[in-house]
């Protein structure tokens, strides 16, 4: 096993045990579901990473030509997925506790609603088109202009409009108030342990697709 | 490098299929009429925050009828025009075609939604048709690229509009944003900020589709 691997695994294991154990502030409204920080907000960091990587490849098959490229661009963005689909679970499960509703009109859910349902679009482009080369091309260069404008959509959107969430809309970021030093050393931890864990996954899924004869 | 004969000539052809030869810019027309009508039909009395939201969803379907005709053209006309100008000089002038031509029936759209549900008692008109007419110019760059990769697919019609929605979004929330400022009648120099981020929202897109369309246009 690459260490790598075995990195990210140890920083896993560690975030989980020590996000239920360690101390925690005490905060109205928030409680003991502050802890959520741990598992909710490194499943947008990997997304956001794996989002990256698939960006690379995308830039990488428009300079090269090889479809290799393309199959990795494909690949990261479907795990980015996955991870978006656990980010939202583990917010709503949050926004219901803290919010009193699963589902609010904020900002920053709906970047990433918007965000996903982006993705979906990429992945219904790949399969409107049979031939692999225009196949690549096409959604190499939308993958491309979608990153780009989901960016402004999830990154800068929010910063103008009000929100719920911390650091947004005038409320204080986690850093500024309660994101003490006992929580930095768990969150930490955590975002690059579930980013080493989700270039993993698409690791192993990229070694399934080539035993399936897809590069 | 952008030739300013090169932009003449696409323009000059969108002109005579769009306009000069062609009814084609009738059914946009009729289109926009029929949509403003059916939103009316749908409403009764509204606060400036639905109408804002209904004028909007309005553009966005006019928008969205307009740019789906932006890159059909025949493999004869295709070849002519691949001729005549550079990958970049066909998106930057069938964007800015496409931005004239949504303007144009967004705001026939505009004219007959305030005549038929009336204009918001606060609001500035011309304010209100500044946030619409620049949001309207950053809806159709985007759409205009979308079209274009939707043009290289074999499936047509309802590609478009899912691959460009969740793509407009970003558009459409600060040009929203700026026309619901303009209703409720707030002064001028408050509405520069959300009109330099319409603008800005129009740029991106616009600069994105130059860089990418030779890469779309090698497909």
């Amino acid at each position: 096993m690459k260490p790598w691997k075995i990195i990210g695994l140890a920083l896993l294991g560690y975030s989980i045990v020590a996000g239920l154990l360690t101390e925690a502030p005490r905060l109205p409204v928030l409680n003991e579901t502050i802890r959520n920080l741990y598992y909710h907000v490194p499943m947008w960091f990997t997304m956001i990473a794996l989002l990256g990587g698939s960006l690379v490849h995308s830039i990488k098959h428009l300079s090269s030509g090889d479809l290799v490229h393309d199959s990795r661009a494909s690949q990261h963005a479907q795990v980015a997925m996955l991870f978006a689909v656990l980010g939202l679970l583990t917010g709503m499960v949050w926004a219901k506790f803290t919010w009193g509703a699963f589902w609010t009109n904020d900002p920053k859910l709906n970047g990433t609603a918007v965000s996903m349902l982006i993705y979906a679009a990429y992945f219904v482009l790949r399969n409107s088109v049979d031939d692999a080369m225009k196949r690549a091309t096409l959604a190499a260069v939308y993958n491309i202009f979608s990153f780009v404008l989901m960016v402004v959509f999830i990154g800068v959107l929010p910063r103008l409009t009000d929100s719920l969430h911390p650091g947004n809309g005038g409320n204080p970021a986690f850093s500024n108030y309660d994101l003490d030093s006992n929580m930095r050393m768990v969150f930490y931890p955590a975002v690059f342990g579930w980013i080493l864990i989700g270039f993993w996954i698409t690791e192993l899924r990229r070694r399934i697709a080539g035993l399936t004869n897809h590069p | 490098m952008l030739r300013r004969k090169a932009l003449h000539a696409l323009l000059t052809w969108d002109w005579y299929a769009d306009y000069a030869r062609s009814g084609q810019w009738f059914n946009s027309v009729l289109f926009a009429t029929m949509t403003a009508y059916l939103v009316n039909m749908l409403t009764q009395s509204t606060s400036p925050g639905v109408w804002t939201a209904l004028l909007w969803v309005v553009i966005s379907f006019v928008t969205l009828q307009s740019a789906s005709r932006t890159f059909y053209l025949s493999p004869a006309n295709w070849n002519y025009i691949n001729q005549l100008v550079t990958p970049m000089e066909i998106m930057v002038g069938k964007s800015i075609a496409s931005a004239l031509s949504s303007l144009l029936f967004v705001t026939v759209a505009f004219l007959f939604f305030g005549l038929w549900i009336g204009w918001p008692s606060d609001g500035h008109v011309l304010a209100i048709y500044l946030s619409v007419a620049i949001g309207t110019i950053g809806l159709s760059t985007t759409l205009c690229f979308t079209a274009a990769i939707a043009s290289k697919t074999q499936a047509k019609g309802g590609l478009l509009a899912i691959l460009s929605l969740p793509l407009l979004l970003p558009t459409l929330m600060i040009a929203g944003r700026a026309t619901k400022l303009a209703t409720l009648g707030v002064e001028t120099h408050e509405l520069t900020g959300p009109w330099l981020a319409e603008v800005g929202m129009a740029g991106i897109p616009l600069a994105l589709s130059g860089l990418l369309f030779p890469y779309l246009w090698k497909a």
